[in-house]
């Protein structure tokens, strides 16, 4: 999970001491809430703030994670409200839906929305930009969780 | 034979209660000021045309009063602002009255409404410690814990039956139990219910009561809810349960729904049962539900 995030920054987003690793899934646990969990005698499957998940060849960012990384230094593309709704969609995003970029060809990117929240990330190729993962994932996942 | 509209009709009506043929519930959703507040929300839905109303009994809950689109699927939702939760289910959380400094435990923990709510009534400081005993369900709960940005939760795959065996007390307890459901949030509930299931499904209630009180510190508060609306699974189980375990109903200070009943069926029940909720839909507008706030002695 932190070299997923050294790819967009090296700013330092929280103390790394304090993530917890359970399974292939990251959380950001405070002390008092850790002290808490360590009292129980059983493995938790979800502890804390949620960062994401490390999968073979990449990962996928919380919201939160992603909302952090907004914050920093990382490079940044701006999509007009179309645009987002199709990045949303798993969709890449067209040149015509940039607005702003601050990304050279071929640098990983967080894709923002004209409220500033940020909705993915991917790759901006000089025009559009390629999509690696987007919010939109949530619903995704519930429909895969409803059909089990 | 003791299953259809009309013997459950009938039992409403022993019960002092004559239903319309129809209900509407309007849908509801919760605003997360864990991400944004009530104000900023409503200003941002407004713009894309969706009206909303405030429910003035809850702190954070709105109805929808019209939207040209679905409000499960906008980037709102996405960013994690807002929960699509009915309204008497909201005002669970708000009974139990979670305290920032609290370690509280929610037994049945999926889809994560209540847990995500009690992590927002408490600023995401203490502890929920969330429990949910089928595998296909923590998906979901695990997806709304994250999506509404709860930081103070943890998730357990457990049977809440065994929630001694975490070894730990808890300052606070929900059981939002599985019952029989109500024929507001499902038009085909009377052809599928019969007493049997209902007589069960109180059973079952009662063996989750039985061990998770162990849990729970002395002077600790239970809040026990259902949305279902027979007496077996509300009114009679807290009679049970007053009757058979050191424990007192406390008083619910909310201005919406009726007294418990405290005769059901000709059987006489114990006078604070009246301290217990219930919504009947055709008077609240809302789904059925039932609500307990028990403290341990």
């Amino acid at each position: 999970m932190m070299k997923f995030i050294a790819q967009f920054t090296k700013q330092k987003l929280f103390d790394e001491a304090l993530v917890r690793r359970i399974g292939n899934d990251f959380f950001l646990v405070q002390p008092d809430f850790g002290l808490i969990i360590k009292k129980i005698k059983l493995p938790p499957l979800h502890a804390g703030l949620y960062l994401g998940r490390e999968e073979e060849k990449t990962a996928k960012p919380s919201l939160d994670l992603l909302q952090m990384l907004a914050k920093s230094d990382a490079k940044k593309v701006w999509l007009n409200e179309k645009g987002a709704w199709m990045f949303i969609c798993r969709r890449p995003a067209l040149e015509k839906s940039v607005v702003r970029t601050e990304a050279k060809s071929r640098e990983i990117v967080l894709v923002m929305n004209e409220s500033d929240e940020c909705i993915g990330y991917g790759v901006f190729e000089g025009k559009g930009v390629k999509n690696y993962f987007d919010i939109g994932d949530f619903l995704r996942r519930e429909r895969r969780a409803r059909r089990t | 034979m003791e299953e259809g509209v009309n013997f459950f009709l009938d039992r409403y009506a022993q019960l002092g209660e004559k239903f319309p043929e129809k209900i509407n519930i309007k849908p509801a959703l919760r605003v997360n000021t864990l991400r944004i507040s009530d104000d900023e929300l409503f200003s941002r839905l407004e713009k894309l045309g969706v009206k909303l109303s405030k429910i003035l009994w809850l702190r954070h809950g709105y109805q929808i009063e019209n939207s040209k689109f679905s409000l499960g699927a906008i980037e709102e939702f996405l960013l994690g602002y807002y929960y699509l939760q009915e309204a008497a289910a909201q005002s669970v959380a708000e009974i139990l009255d979670p305290k920032p400094d609290e370690v509280v435990l929610d037994c049945c923990a999926s889809p994560g409404g209540k847990t995500t709510q009690i992590s927002q009534l408490m600023q995401n400081k203490g502890a929920v410690i969330a429990l949910e005993k089928k595998s296909h369900r923590l998906l979901s709960l695990r997806n709304n814990i994250e999506r509404m940005g709860c930081s103070n939760v943890a998730v357990y795959h457990m049977d809440a039956a065994k929630a001694v065996q975490l070894g730990i007390k808890f300052d606070k307890i929900l059981i939002d139990a599985p019952c029989s459901g109500n024929y507001a949030g499902d038009e085909k509930w009377f052809s599928k219910r019969r007493i049997e299931d209902i007589q069960r499904s109180a059973q079952i209630q009662r063996s989750l009561i039985n061990t998770v009180l162990d849990a729970l510190k002395p002077n600790g508060i239970l809040v026990y809810s259902t949305c279902t609306l027979e007496p077996e699974e509300n009114e009679l189980n807290m009679h049970w349960l007053v009757e058979n375990y050191k424990v007192k109903l406390e008083p619910i200070d909310i201005s919406i729904g009726d007294k418990g009943l405290t005769d059901v069926f000709g059987k006489k029940l114990h006078d604070s049962i009246a301290n217990c909720r219930r919504f009947w839909p055709h008077k609240t507008g809302t789904e059925g539900f039932f609500i307990a706030k028990v403290r341990k002695l």
